[in-house]
């Protein structure tokens, strides 16, 4: 029989950070400028691996999805930096994730040309969307570090023998965090969060 | 008119049949791999009951012969599907076409694998075995020379008549089993998990790539592809009942006359002819 090996960290995570990437949470950049570009993966403050992103409108990949963990653990490999290359269309989104790692990641992406910044993930910018899969049922609170606005959402108890579908994704407008009464999510379902301005998302577990 | 008549009676058949039967016990096992897993099974039974009945079209018809399971273990190792979180659509563009996916994140790495064991016997399965029997002569020479009357099974059937709550066994067993695989984690994350599998029937249909009836695709694996209908019946009707003479007449053959004289002749021209209330056999002397 197969070893079986849990993806612990899956069930472990409470709190999440649009700066700090775990398992569970996402960003999802649109890349609307053509060029070449390069990308640093950043593992709890340490450089660990890079990549090279090419924006081709010729290319048909409308999305490109990044498992910073992996490239961390496979660019320094054997002694010598290995940078992966990558070629997606105009428009496409980076999806940038972490699938199963203790650590928590960042990265920035450089337009080799100009070496302006197009995506530094401390920060979401306008059209960027973090979302989030959570699992674990409870109170937690959702915070724009930014404005300092945050609201409480309730993630609701499995019954046992449940088999319904997990429900469609939750769409939140961050520019309404604060304004809006708290909010609901089954776990297991996506919750969308999407930037109209520079912000900042963070999502902690409550006290028992 | 023929020389020399044997006569035995539907009940005398019957006898000789049931002694036949009881001297037979049956113990068999095998597995095969599919791109599912694999299945097996573990059996052994012996026979009970089970009517011999002559019919007028010159054969013998043994109907319910009841098949009592001394083991029947039923094995199924499943290689389960990746059990993920993520994976849906959260951007959607004009025409509700996806254009932007959550990533997919994945409960259990090492392709696992679960084995599933069911006692058959224990949930009562009943099946049964029926044929269609034809009487022949057989001649063995040799310094023992006789003429062995033999059936040869014309038809046969195996039938599994109730395999018991099979499906819902295999489905708490599957439960069970993931269950133990999150045995370290909290009751939410272990029904998470069952609620992301959904429907446990339709999650084993998928793995195991069955039609609808799960239960007849099932029985239809046990007997056929893992060959215990075939196996079963082959060493019943051919290796055993095909063997076994219901009447032995050695070649020469010695009949005595009072007081003290023996008749010894040569059997010829047998011939066997079966009503629903004997089987006659017949020869000259020759």
């Amino acid at each position: 029989m197969a070893a079986v090996v849990v993806n612990a960290f899956l069930f472990d995570q409470t709190s999440f950070d649009s700066a700090g990437l775990t398992p569970l949470a996402t960003i999802h950049h649109p890349l609307l400028t053509d060029g070449v570009y390069d990308g640093t993966v950043i593992r709890d403050g340490t450089e660990v691996g890079g990549i090279s992103i090419t924006v081709n409108p010729t290319s048909s990949i409308m999305q490109l999805e990044l498992d910073l963990g992996t490239i961390g653990k496979h660019s320094y490999m054997g002694g010598s930096r290995r940078v992966p290359e990558y070629v997606v269309g105009y428009g496409a989104y980076l999806t940038l994730c972490v699938k199963q790692d203790s650590g928590c990641y960042s990265f920035k992406l450089w337009n080799r040309a100009t070496g302006a910044i197009e995506q530094d993930s401390g920060t979401l910018q306008s059209g960027d969307l973090f979302a989030v899969v959570l699992l674990r049922p409870g109170s937690y609170t959702v915070r724009e570090e930014l404005s300092g606005t945050e609201v409480e959402l309730e993630v609701t108890q499995i019954l046992a023998g449940d088999t319904s579908a997990i429900p469609e994704p939750l769409q939140i407008d961050i520019a309404t965090i604060g304004s809006e009464a708290n909010m609901v999510s089954s776990p297991g379902q996506s919750i969308v969060f999407q930037a109209s301005s520079s912000a900042r998302i963070t999502i902690e577990m409550d006290p028992c | 008119m023929s020389d020399l008549t044997f006569k035995a009676s539907a009940n005398l058949v019957q006898a000789i049949y049931d002694i036949i039967r009881a001297h037979f016990s049956f113990q068999a096992s095998n597995t095969k791999t599919f791109p599912w897993g694999s299945a097996g099974y573990d059996a052994s039974m012996h026979l009970v009951r089970g009517q011999l009945s002559l019919q007028s079209d010159g054969t013998l018809l043994l109907s319910h012969q009841g098949i009592a399971w001394d083991k029947l273990l039923f094995t199924l190792r499943l290689n389960l599907p990746r059990i993920c979180v993520g994976g849906n659509c959260i951007l959607r563009g004009p025409g509700g076409k996806c254009i932007l996916q959550m990533p997919q994140y994945c409960i259990f790495g090492g392709n696992p694998d679960v084995s599933l064991t069911i006692d058959l016997t224990a949930l009562g399965l009943q099946s049964e075995l029926s044929a269609s029997l034809v009487p022949y002569f057989q001649f063995t020479g040799g310094s023992h020379a006789e003429w062995d009357l033999l059936m040869q099974a014309k038809f046969t059937d195996f039938v599994i008549i109730d395999l018991g709550d099979m499906v819902g066994d295999l489905i708490q067993q599957l439960k069970n089993q993931i269950a133990t695989l999150l045995s370290n984690w909290p009751d939410w994350a272990v029904n998470l998990v069952l609620k992301i599998i959904g429907d446990l029937e339709d999650f084993l249909r998928r793995i195991l790539n069955a039609p609808n009836d799960l239960k007849v695709w099932l029985e239809d694996l046990l007997e056929r592809p893992l060959g215990l209908k075939d196996t079963l019946l082959t060493e019943y009707f051919n290796k055993h009942v095909g063997t076994k003479p219901f009447l032995r007449i050695p070649d020469p053959y010695t009949l005595s006359a009072p007081p003290s004289a023996l008749v010894t002749f040569s059997p010829k021209n047998l011939a066997i002819s079966v009503d629903v209330e004997a089987i006659t056999v017949t020869c000259d002397v020759g």
